[in-house]
C-alpha cells in the first residue's frame, strides 16, 4: 500500500522553481518538435510516394494468406530456433559480463574492500574508471559492434553473440551495479564487523537481497536480446530477421508474414512468461527496471506459495535451453584468440587513432548529427502521443468491465471494454515484435527516403515498447482517489481527467524522455536502411574500412548520446 | 427524498467476498438528519457497509435503499445524481497526489460539472474565491495552489473535508476520519462535522475506534460485529458490558 501522506516536504520555492522549470522545458520541446518537423521537410518536400499504395495494398492483402506449406513452416521454425538461440547465447554472456562488472563498479564492493577508514579516492578512484570504461561499449549499438566484428572475425556466430554481449554486458554491469549499491547494508555491515572477508560477507548478505532484481533485470534484457537479434540479422546473422529481410527485398509478401507472425509469437510468449514469473514473485517491473528505481529494500513476498511447480518449470526451461543454444549456434570461439583476429584488432587500432578532422568531413558530420537527432524527437514525440492514447486501452483496471472507467454495476454486458483491451495489447505488442529498421522498411512503402520514415519507424517500434509500460503506469495508479470520485457521482470522462491524467501524465513522460536516450543510440540502425543522420555515415564507413572516420563519427555520436542523456534526465527531474 | 423521511433503508443486506462474508443479513433505517457512530472491532464490517452505502459496491443479497431508490436496479446517470448526495471522507484521504489543492477540492463539485468545465478548470482553475473561503475556515487558505501531495498529513486532511463541503452532499459517511490524526484536530474536525449536521441537517455517519466522540457528538450508535448488527441505540443507553462483548476476542479470531 502506498503512503497516503506525503513523507517529504519541498519547501514552496523549490516547488515554484519545479514549476517553472517544466514550463521552460515545454517551450524548449515545442521549439525542437517544430525544428525537427522542418528537417525533416514536413510541408516543404513532396514527402508521400503515391506510387506506392498499391504496393501496400498487396502486403495487407498478403497478410490474409501467410504461406503455411509444410517445408517453409519448417524454414520458419528452424529460423525462429536461430533467433531463440542467438538470444540466450548473447544474454548468457552478457550476464556473465555484468556480473563481474556490476560487483566491480559498485560503490560498496570498493567500500567493503577498502574499509570503512579508507581515504575517498581510494574508493572513487576505482569506481569512477571503471564506470567510465563501461559506458563507451554501452554507448555504441549493437548493429555497429557487429560490423566492427565483421571486420576482424569474418562471417561467424560468434559475431553475432558478441555484438549482442558486450553492449549488453556493459548495460547489465551498470544496472547490478545500482542494484547492489542501493541494497540495505546492515546485514553486510554485521558480517564484516565479525571478520568475515568482502568477497564472502558479499556473497552471503547482497546479493540474496539482491536477487530478485537481479533475476527480474535478466530476464527484460532476455526481451531486448530476441529484439536485437532480429536486427543484427540485418547483417547477416541469419534468424527471423534475416529472412524478414530476404523475402520483403524479393517481395515475396505472403511468406515475410510467416515469419513475421513467428516473430509476434516468439517474443509474445516471452513476454507473457516473463510476466508472469515477475508478477507471481512480485519482482520489479518494467518501469522500475528502465528508470532504474529499484526497490530492494523493499520486502518481497511470494503471492501464491502453490506457483513454486512454474518456477521449478522456469529453472529447467532455463537449465535446458542454454547448453542447446550454445550447441545450435555452433561458434568457432577458437577464433578468440586465432592470431589472425588479434591481427586485424591491433591494425583497426592503428588506422582508428587519430581521428580524422578536416573541414568539409566536419561539416557533414554537423549535417548528419542534427538529421539524427531531427529524427530522434520526431519518433519520440509520435511514440509518446500514440502510445499513452493506446496505454489507457491496454490497461487492466481502467477499460475493461470493472474497471475505473466502467460505470455499469450489472457485469456481462462489457463485451466490447474487452475488444477496446485486446486491440490494444494487440497493436502494443504487433508494434515492438517487429524491429525499427524493418518498419523503417515498410513505411518506405508510400514515404519517399530520408529522415520521415525513419523517424517512424523508430517511432512505431517504440510506441508499442512505450504504450505498455504507460499501460503499467496506469495499472500502477492508486485506485483509491478514483473510487472516490467515482462514489461521489462523477461521471466517467471528468474521472479519467481528475484521477487518471494527472496520476500517469508526469510518469509517462518521464518514461518517453528516458526511452529518448534509448532511442538516439536506435537511430543507427534505421541509417543502415538508408535513413540519414550518423547511422548511414557510420556504416558507409564501416564497410569500407575507414576507421579514421569511424573514430570521429563515433566520438560525435556519443557525444550527443551524452547531450541527449543531461537534457533527458535534468527534464525528468522537474517532472518529479 | 421519500415519503418517510429516510435517508437509509437496508433490507436483508448481505455482502460477500471470494472468500468470506463481510456483511450478514442486516437490516436498518435512518432518517435525515440523524447523526450516527459506528463502532465495531476491525474486521467487523465497518469500511464494507460504508461501501454499500455509498454505492461502491452493491449487495450479494437484499437491498440497499437510498433516497427511495434502489442503486443496484438504477441507470448509471440516475445513480450519479444519488450518489452526488452522498459525500464520503475515507481514512486513508483518496487525493490526487500529483493535482493542485484547488483542483481536489473542485473534484467535489465535478459532478455537476460538464465536461468542458473539468477541462478549462485545469488549466485556469474556476470557483477559486469559494475554494479559498472553505480552505479558510479550515485554515489552510494559503495552501491553494500547491501540489496536494507536498502537503502534511494533517493539512491533507482537511483538504479532504474540504472537498466534501465543497460537495455539500446530505449525507456524509466519515470511515475512521480521526484514526491517523492528534487528539486536538480530532475534536476540531467532529465539531465541524456535528455543526454541519445541526445547521445544514445533514446526515452524519461515522466509524469510529473509540466510544470518547461517540458519547459527545452522535446521538445514536451502531455496534457492528461479524458483520451483524450487535446492538443499535441511543448513544446513552449504551453501557460497558455491551461495548465489553462487542469487542471481546473470540475463539475464532484465533482460527
Amino acid at each position: 500500500m502506498r503512503p497516503s501522506v506525503a513523507t517529504t516536504l519541498k519547501p514552496r520555492s523549490l516547488q515554484r522553481r519545479g514549476r517553472s522549470q517544466r514550463r521552460w522545458y515545454g517551450l524548449l520541446f515545442g521549439g525542437l518538435l517544430i525544428w525537427a518537423l522542418l528537417t525533416a521537410g514536413i510541408g516543404v518536400d513532396d514527402l508521400i510516394n503515391e506510387r506506392g499504395w498499391p504496393l501496400t495494398a498487396r502486403f495487407l492483402r498478403a497478410s490474409l494468406h501467410p504461406d503455411l506449406s509444410a517445408p517453409f513452416l519448417l524454414l520458419a521454425l528452424e529460423s525462429t530456433l536461430t533467433t531463440l538461440a542467438y538470444a540466450v547465447c548473447g544474454s548468457v554472456v552478457s550476464l556473465g559480463l555484468g556480473l563481474v562488472g556490476g560487483l566491480l563498479a559498485s560503490e560498496v564492493w570498493w567500500q567493503t574492500w577498502a574499509g570503512a577508514a579508507a581515504p575517498r579516492w581510494r574508493i572513487r578512484g576505482p569506481l569512477v574508471a571503471i564506470r567510465t570504461l563501461i559506458a563507451v561499449p554501452r554507448a555504441i549499438h549493437e548493429i555497429i559492434w557487429g560490423l566492427l566484428l565483421i571486420n576482424i572475425i569474418g562471417l561467424d556466430p560468434l559475431v553475432a553473440v558478441l555484438a549482442l554481449g558486450l553492449p549488453f554486458g556493459a548495460v547489465t554491469a551498470k544496472v547490478f551495479a545500482d542494484i547492489l549499491d542501493e541494497t540495505p547494508r546492515d546485514s553486510l555491515d554485521a558480517l564484516r564487523n565479525s571478520g568475515v572477508p568482502p568477497l564472502k560477507a558479499l556473497v552471503y548478505s547482497l546479493y540474496p537481497q539482491a536477487l530478485p532484481d537481479l533475476i527480474s533485470y535478466t530476464f527484460y534484457r532476455f526481451e531486448c536480446a530476441i529484439r536485437a537479434v532480429t536486427v543484427l540479422g540485418l547483417i547477416g546473422a541469419g534468424g527471423l530477421g534475416y529472412q524478414i529481410l530476404l523475402s520483403l527485398q524479393s517481395l515475396r509478401y505472403e511468406q515475410m508474414w510467416t515469419f513475421l507472425l513467428a516473430l509476434i509469437l516468439l517474443s509474445g510468449l516471452i513476454d507473457v512468461w516473463g510476466t508472469f514469473v515477475r508478477r507471481q514473485y512480485d519482482l520489479a517491473n518494467r518501469i522500475d527496471l528502465n528508470t532504474a528505481q529499484l526497490s530492494g529494500c523493499q520486502p518481497r513476498r511470494p503471492r501464491r506459495p502453490a506457483s513454486s511447480r512454474l518456477m521449478r518449470g522456469s529453472i529447467l526451461g532455463v537449465a535446458g535451453l542454454i547448453p542447446w543454444a550454445f550447441w545450435y549456434i555452433d561458434a568457432d570461439w577458437s577464433k578468440l584468440v586465432s592470431p589472425r583476429t588479434w591481427r586485424l584488432l591491433s591494425g583497426v587500432a592503428r588506422d582508428a587513432w587519430p581521428p580524422l578532422i578536416d573541414a568539409p568531413f566536419l561539416g557533414q558530420l554537423g549535417r548528419s548529427m542534427s538529421q539524427t537527432l531531427a529524427m530522434s524527437i520526431l519518433a519520440m514525440s509520435f511514440a509518446g502521443a500514440v502510445g499513452l492514447l493506446l496505454s489507457f486501452g491496454a490497461a487492466r483496471n481502467l477499460v475493461l468491465p470493472g474497471g475505473v472507467l466502467d460505470s455499469t454495476v450489472q457485469r456481462g454486458r462489457g463485451w466490447w471494454r474487452w475488444l477496446i483491451y485486446g486491440s490494444s495489447r494487440g497493436v502494443l505488442l504487433l508494434c515492438r515484435a517487429i524491429s525499427e529498421p524493418i518498419w523503417a522498411l515498410l513505411v518506405l512503402f508510400v514515404v519517399f527516403p530520408g529522415i520521415l520514415p525513419g523517424a517512424l519507424g523508430l517511432g512505431i517500434y517504440n510506441l508499442g515498447i512505450v504504450g505498455r509500460l504507460m499501460a503499467e503506469v496506469a495499472e500502477n495508479t492508486d485506485p483509491r482517489p478514483l473510487q472516490a470520485l467515482q462514489a461521489q457521482g462523477v461521471a466517467r470522462p471528468q474521472i479519467f481527467l481528475y484521477g487518471v491524467l494527472p496520476t500517469t501524465l508526469p510518469k509517462s513522460a518521464a518514461y518517453v524522455l528516458y526511452r529518448w536516450e534509448v532511442c538516439i543510440r536506435a537511430t543507427v540502425v534505421v541509417g543502415l536502411v538508408g535513413a540519414g543522420g550518423l547511422g548511414r555515415l557510420l556504416t558507409e564507413q564501416l564497410s569500407s574500412l575507414d576507421y579514421h572516420r569511424v573514430t570521429t563519427t563515433l566520438l560525435a555520436f556519443i557525444a550527443l548520446t551524452l547531450a541527449v542523456d543531461a537534457v533527458s534526465s535534468a527534464a525528468r527531474r522537474s517532472l518529479r | 427524498m421519500s415519503a418517510n423521511g429516510s435517508v437509509y433503508e437496508l433490507r436483508n443486506v448481505t455482502y460477500r467476498y471470494a472468500q468470506q462474508i463481510a456483511i450478514n443479513d442486516i437490516s436498518l433505517r435512518i432518517s435525515a438528519g440523524e447523526r450516527v457512530a459506528l463502532i465495531g472491532p476491525s474486521g467487523a464490517g465497518k469500511s464494507t457497509l460504508f461501501k454499500l452505502l455509498n454505492g461502491s459496491v452493491t449487495p450479494t443479497a437484499g437491498t440497499v435503499t437510498v433516497f427511495g431508490a434502489d442503486l443496484a436496479q438504477t441507470a448509471s446517470r440516475q445513480r450519479r445524481r444519488i450518489q452526488r448526495q452522498i459525500g464520503t471522507i475515507y481514512q486513508q484521504l483518496h487525493l490526487v497526489g500529483a493535482l493542485q489543492v484547488i483542483h481536489n477540492v473542485n473534484a467535489g463539485q465535478l459532478g455537476d460539472w460538464s465536461l468542458a468545465k473539468a477541462v478549462l478548470s485545469l488549466f485556469w482553475p474556476l470557483d477559486s474565491a469559494r475554494v479559498e473561503a472553505i480552505l479558510a475556515d479550515l485554515g489552510i487558505a494559503d495552501k491553494l495552489y500547491l501540489r496536494t501531495d507536498q502537503l502534511s498529513g494533517g493539512e491533507q486532511q482537511r483538504v479532504a473535508l474540504a472537498r466534501v463541503l465543497l460537495q455539500n452532499p446530505a449525507v456524509i459517511l466519515a470511515d475512521e476520519p480521526i484514526a491517523s490524526i492528534d487528539p486536538e484536530r480530532s475534536r476540531s474536525l467532529m465539531d465541524i462535522l456535528r455543526r454541519l449536521s445541526l445547521s445544514a441537517q445533514t446526515t452524519l455517519i461515522t466509524s469510529l475506534h473509540t466510544l470518547e466522540f461517540a458519547y459527545s457528538h452522535f446521538e445514536r450508535t451502531i455496534g457492528l460485529r461479524h458483520g451483524q448488527i450487535a446492538f443499535d441505540c441511543q448513544t446513552n443507553a449504551v453501557t460497558a458490558p455491551m461495548i465489553e462483548t462487542l469487542y471481546a476476542v473470540d475463539e475464532a479470531d484465533h482460527e
